[in-house]
């Protein structure tokens, strides 16, 4: 049976990203890094292949710099040896569309230096790709990711926004109505 | 308080009814009151359909069975917790929700309303705190005009419906105090049927004896009211022949109930109601209140802890449901306490406290109604006041927070008259303890009468 790693030793992996794979990815002729190239390579390890074409087609130009970095520090992650030894078949577009998402919520450089954000990536993944962390039932895994889930967060932030801007509505027209009649009474409370 | 000002077109009053003659006639009859104020129902096709459906269930008179728990509740507290910013949070079983007080409405109204309330429905009610601190409390044109059904729903209980259509006037809500919003209207729910709010103070008329000519000329089918005003309506003798008079805002006593019935020829009802959810219960005989809701869940809280008092056993009266989407209410704290019994299918509130009339006397022996000071003292930084009078006439008010003394002395003088003897004292807003807003008076209603 395949062993997974505990979170705490995922985010550790995650903190010793090496500074190359935050290099500027390449985008519209400008940048470091081939996004896509090191994608196909991690794939290539992955499978053991190291001659086999490429399988993803990332599209650099379409994607914004923080996903693209994102997708980067993902690569690195897939370097630890758990990940050599599942299948890969999550390692898709659910998984890309997912990075899309969160991305631009969050600096890239914080993914690998902020504890909470390396532990939201470290969550993510290992739920991709189908396993829960060593020490950790299904639904303790789940609510802990729901702790740190950047998405999360937001839509609670954009739900408190419009129950603010609902109450304020409300209480405009409340003193609005106050000021003038409402309908009839029929009866003394 | 600042006044509210009338704004609407009566096209906009009465988006269904299309002759509006019968209003202009109650308007401009040569004895009318000078009515300050204008007000319609606003019932359009859709509200209407839905006051409709609510008095078909309102005339069925379901209740809950003992010991058990309404239909509607697990969709009404679902709807809630989805919809309701301030019930969001509470726990899926009914036992398990906390009570709810006025305070924490008061400060936060707006966290009781429906997301699926359109602002632009809301209507606007202060409650001048004749038994609690004022509020704004919320409604919309269905909920108000229900009121009708509920009262429909009683009176049909002793085989007496209302006639309603362009002509008659069907409901008069009667005041006597020193000033009030008063108006004529229309209720669509009656198709068209006149709607009166007149105060009868004499200032308000044109001529004093114009308070009985113009009662009697429209005859109207319900007359709604308090105990005193209906007291100094007697009085008056008006020949008229009402179906039923209906009292509310405090306990109706006995021998003033036989003394009305006895004069108008009519069942006098007390209704047992609240600004916050409107009728609760109604008293034929002294003491009991049979629930006339069966969409306003009644239980009897334990006053400090929230428990169900075992049944028959005296408690904190505290309501659930409603139909008022701005303010749908769980386990909200009346502020009275009784003790609830079922009687046959229907449960019935025994020993009901909390809606004592208090009686004061004015300088010149007048009667002086306690909405009159309330409303007064709403100007006041005050969290709350009590007001006492002795025999002797002597009023002595306390009052906790930040107001002049010499602003207080002024208003009270203005209400009791300048020969009055008050003693005023301001308090730290901290020290007011119990009830925010009590009255109590040595007199009786037998006082007045002399």
């Amino acid at each position: 049976m395949t062993e997974v790693p505990t979170i705490s030793e995922l985010i550790h992996h995650i903190k010793r990203c090496p500074a190359e794979f935050l290099a500027a990815p390449i985008r519209r002729g400008k940048g470091e890094v081939n996004s896509e190239a090191l994608v196909n390579d991690v794939l290539r390890r992955l499978l053991q292949q190291s001659t086999a074409p490429g399988k993803a087609m990332l599209t650099a130009d379409r994607r914004s710099a923080a996903e693209l970095l994102l997708i980067q520090i993902c690569c690195w992650i897939l370097t630890h040896p758990f990940f050599a030894k599942i299948d890969n078949g999550w390692f898709n577009e659910v998984f890309w569309s997912q990075l899309a998402t969160v991305a631009p919520h969050v600096k890239s450089e914080l993914w690998i230096t902020d504890e909470q954000r390396a532990e939201e990536l470290a969550r993510m993944i290992l739920k991709c790709s189908g396993y829960v962390p060593a020490g950790e039932t299904p639904d303790e895994a789940l609510d802990r990711f729901d702790a740190v889930n950047t998405v999360k967060r937001i839509k609670v932030i954009e739900e408190t926004a419009a129950a603010e801007e609902r109450a304020k509505l409300l209480r405009r027209q409340m003193a609005e109505q106050r000021a003038r009649e409402a309908a009839n009474v029929y009866g003394r409370e | 308080m600042m006044k509210p000002v009338a704004v609407l077109s009566d096209n906009e009053r009465f988006p269904l009814l299309e002759d509006l003659g019968f209003l202009k006639e109650l308007r401009q009859d040569s004895s009318a009151p000078i009515f300050n104020f204008g007000s319609g129902d606003r019932l359009t096709s859709e509200k209407l359909e839905q006051v409709n459906a609510y008095a078909g269930r309102a005339r069925a008179q379901q209740f809950w069975q003992k010991d058990s728990l309404p239909d509607w509740m697990p969709e009404f507290l679902c709807w809630c917790r989805a919809t309701v910013p301030a019930y969001r949070s509470y726990q899926p079983e009914f036992l398990q929700m906390p009570s709810l007080r006025r305070e924490q409405i008061a400060g936060r109204p707006w966290k009781y309303v429906s997301d699926e309330c359109d602002p632009d429905d809301m209507l606007v009610y202060n409650t001048s705190g004749s038994t609690g601190a004022p509020m704004d409390v919320m409604f919309d044109a269905v909920s108000q005009a229900c009121w009708i059904a509920q009262l429909e729903a009683i009176l049909a209980a002793d085989g007496i419906s209302l006639e309603g259509g362009a002509g008659r006037v069907s409901i008069c809500l009667v005041c006597n105090q020193e000033s009030t919003l008063t108006y004529a209207s229309l209720s669509t729910y009656l198709r068209g049927a006149g709607i009166l709010k007149i105060n009868l103070n004499p200032a308000d008329w044109r001529k004093p004896e114009d308070r009985i000519d113009y009662l009697q000329k429209y005859d109207p089918e319900i007359l709604t009211g308090d105990p005193f005003t209906f007291l100094t309506l007697a009085e008056m003798k008006p020949q008229i022949k009402p179906k039923a008079l209906v009292s509310s805002a405090m306990t109706l006593q006995e021998g003033l109930r036989r003394r009305l019935e006895k004069q108008f020829g009519c069942p006098v009802y007390d209704i047992y109601s609240l600004t916050e959810c409107r009728m609760i219960g109604v008293a034929r005989q002294a003491g009991v209140y049979r629930l006339i809701r069966p969409d306003l869940y009644v239980e009897i809280l334990h006053a400090d802890k929230d428990e169900p008092m075992p049944i028959g056993e005296r408690g904190e009266i505290t309501v659930t449901g409603g139909i008022n989407p701005f303010l749908p209410l769980i386990r909200y704290r009346t502020g009275d306490y009784g003790y609830l019994r079922h009687d046959g299918d229907v449960p019935c509130l025994y020993d009901l406290a909390g809606r004592a009339p208090v009686v004061f006397i004015g300088g010149d022996g007048s009667f002086v109604n306690n909405v009159d000071i309330s409303r007064a003292m709403c100007e006041f930084m005050l969290a709350g006041f009590k007001l006492h009078q002795g025999r002797d006439r002597k009023v002595e008010f306390v009052g906790w927070g930040s107001a002049a003394e010499e602003d207080i002395r002024n208003v009270l003088t203005q209400i009791f008259g300048s020969s009055s003897q008050l003693e005023v004292t301001i308090e730290a807003a901290a020290s007011g303890e119990g009830k925010k807003v009590s009255y109590s008076s040595e007199f009786t209603e037998a006082d007045i009468k002399k």
